[in-house]
């Protein structure tokens, strides 16, 4: 890849990437083996990029689609789809960010469901309904009932964590 | 928690380190992690291995006179094999990552279901030939001779089909026949193994987009 490519047309974006490959990723390693990925497949697929939508659009969708389909080293997969926020990936190691309310807002995010924390993702970066579902690929009208499904489970998980 | 979930993302990432990007080494020289790049992979690698066996019998068909005509046969079969593989069956492409993330896991799936496919029908000839290439290997070597001639030496009534008793090659051909009846078994217990994670996972995240795309949540 050339170092141009990426200070040009990836470093910019950087920011959607990482938050992205965090809420698909429990370990550092794994974040920054994901990160990676996502930089080498959208310089692989540059060539396909149309510009019926905006870059960063597109680079929302590449980031989304890797992680959706890329297997994590870890070994053992936490079925965390029902649980409440898995305390025990909350050490100090496996805490991405300084602020706490945000890693425990991530942890959260995590004990979605893929599609789910796709949508979350999407309706935090201040995506309307219709970006949402042209990115996923479905109705706009059912994104609009799944997000908030999402955040009154998210509240929910939230507040019994602090109190 | 009085703060929204919305105030807790604006906020939590106004401090810039949280969006620090890793630092990438070599980036061009990486190896893609990409399921489907390393399953593309992964088929060329075994044609090739297909074929170099192929040589490989070959080889000893054309060293050894008295294995000649088995393993002619079966190197014959799976230079062949490799050939079909290369020319025949439609090999899994790379699919587009910019597409939105239903059709992207679609074509995913059905890249998957497309090799998988493609390599239960490889295999339901590769597993017996494999079996009765060691098989016919033993039987026609040196030391499969002294105790076929030991055989036939304490019972030589016995029916001798292609210089070996038909008490020993027909196991031998019912064991390979069983193989090719049960090799798309065979085939998905090891699929299963492998990619059994990954295809449960895409199966459930297709099915729940599915349900967003029918818009009556």
């Amino acid at each position: 890849m050339s170092s141009d490519f990426y200070t040009n047309f990836i470093l910019p974006y950087a920011g959607i990437i990482i938050k992205i490959c965090r809420a698909y990723t429990n370990t550092q390693e794994d974040f920054e083996d994901f990160y990676q990925e996502v930089c080498l497949q959208i310089w692989k697929s540059r060539e396909n990029y149309r510009e019926d939508s905006d870059w960063s659009t597109w680079i929302y969708r590449i980031t989304l689609n890797v992680c959706l389909t890329l297997i994590r080293k870890e070994k053992r997969e936490k079925s965390k789809r029902d649980s409440q926020i898995d305390t025990t990936l909350l050490t100090e190691e496996n805490k991405a960010f300084k602020d706490e309310s945000l890693n425990l807002l991530y942890e959260a995010i995590k004990s979605l469901k893929e599609v789910d924390r796709a949508i979350i993702l999407l309706y935090l970066e201040e995506k309307s309904y219709k970006e949402i579902a042209a990115i996923i690929g479905v109705k706009a009208n059912a994104v609009g009932v799944r997000i908030n499904r999402i955040k009154e489970r998210l509240k929910k998980q939230l507040y019994e964590k602090v109190n | 928690m009085k703060k929204s979930i919305e105030d807790i993302w604006k906020e939590g990432f106004l401090n810039k380190e949280a969006l620090v990007a890793p630092k990438l080494n070599h980036l061009y020289n990486q190896k893609s992690v990409d399921l489907i790049e390393q399953i593309i992979h992964m088929g060329k690698l075994n044609i090739v291995m297909i074929l170099i066996f192929g040589i490989l019998l070959l080889l000893i068909g054309v060293l050894i006179p008295l294995v000649k005509l088995p393993f002619l046969l079966l190197s014959a079969g799976f230079i062949g094999l490799s050939i079909f593989a290369f020319w025949k069956d439609k090999r899994i492409v790379a699919i587009d990552k910019g597409k939105n993330s239903y059709d992207y896991l679609k074509n995913f799936d059905a890249a998957l279901k497309t090799n998988r496919e493609m390599y239960a029908r490889l295999y339901r000839f590769f597993y017996p030939a494999v079996f009765l290439a060691m098989m016919l290997g033993f039987v026609y070597s040196a030391y499969g001779d002294r105790i076929i001639g030991q055989i036939l030496f304490k019972f030589p009534d016995l029916w001798v089909v292609a210089g070996v008793p038909a008490v020993i090659l027909g196991p031998i051909i019912l064991i390979a026949s069983f193989m090719m009846l049960f090799s798309r078994k065979i085939f998905e217990w090891d699929v299963k193994i492998v990619y059994g994670r990954v295809l449960m996972k895409l199966e459930e995240m297709i099915e729940d987009m599915e349900e967003l795309r029918k818009g009556d949540e």
